[in-house]
């Protein structure tokens, strides 16, 4: 399954006094913490920590249908690699393991579990249309009877005629930046 | 302390990370801090940081988890201070 979460670190770095008492220490567990404590950009590490509970958060809800819940340290995120410009790594939630890919840019960190097909663009456009048209083209079916609904946990989801359409895919948006993360190889 | 006096505080508390503060004129139990509010996820730490510092209560990760609405946030911190 599958979940996306893009962060805009120029409005992260606004939103959030991240060097107040208690925060890093709700949000993460304490290998994290000596994780982020040992990085050279701090801010930047614990927004890619954060991205990557994001996404995984994201992709359990879908998968197990879960009401939604905010336990960010139960979502433990271990990096197995780390560039400038990319992250790979793991989060286990209960007895399960996902594995993420992240891509980081001065102003914005992009992560994703695997096996996906993905896209990040500006605010200027609309990431739910350009979605749809890149289903609408890869299953040849008519653009306009394809449709996003949500169901009661507020999960989102591909309908063709009303119809779930079953496509595995996830949302986000943050400041200047949408993104999403589709898979089409699943039938 | 009266239920009043607590959603009253937790208004004040929100009202820095609120996004859609249209989501504040019919602020009440059922409000959502993410779905109706718009609250950032990562600012609903602020929220539970802000609500032990003015209660003076320790919210643990199992309260947290179900921190969905005021009523939520209400009943947590109701529950604290029953047995502090």
């Amino acid at each position: 399954m599958i979940g996306n979460d893009i962060i805009d670190l120029n409005l992260a770095h606004k939103q959030s006094n991240w060097q107040r008492q208690g925060f890093i220490q709700k949000l993460f567990t304490e290998e994290e913490q000596s994780f982020i404590e040992c990085s050279q950009n701090r801010e930047s590490s614990l927004w890619l920590l954060w991205s990557m509970k994001e996404a995984v958060y994201k992709a359990v809800q879908r998968k197990y249908k879960l009401d939604r819940f905010y336990n960010p340290r139960h979502f433990n995120c271990t990096l197995t690699q780390l560039t400038s410009e990319k992250a790979r790594g793991e989060v286990s939630f209960k007895d399960e393991a996902f594995e993420t890919t992240s891509e980081l840019f001065p102003s914005k960190i992009h992560s994703y579990t695997a096996n996906t097909e993905f896209s990040y663009f500006s605010e200027k456009e609309n990431i739910r249309s350009l979605l749809l048209q890149n289903i609408a083209k890869h299953y040849s079916l008519p653009l306009a009877s394809i449709n996003i609904s949500k169901s009661i946990q507020g999960i989102p989801f591909i309908t063709y005629l009303g119809d779930n359409l079953q496509i595995p895919f996830s949302l986000s948006h943050h400041g200047n930046y949408s993104a999403y993360a589709l898979s089409l190889n699943m039938s | 302390m009266k239920e009043k006096e607590i959603l009253d505080s937790l208004k004040k508390i929100v009202s820095p990370y609120v996004q859609r503060k249209e989501g504040l004129e019919n602020f009440n139990e059922e409000t959502d801090f993410i779905k109706d509010l718009e609250v950032n996820s990562a600012n609903l730490v602020d929220v539970i940081l802000d609500v032990e510092d003015e209660f003076d209560i320790e919210i643990d990760n199992d309260s947290m988890n179900g921190m969905m609405t005021v009523g939520d946030a209400k009943n947590i911190i109701e529950r604290k201070l029953a047995s502090a």
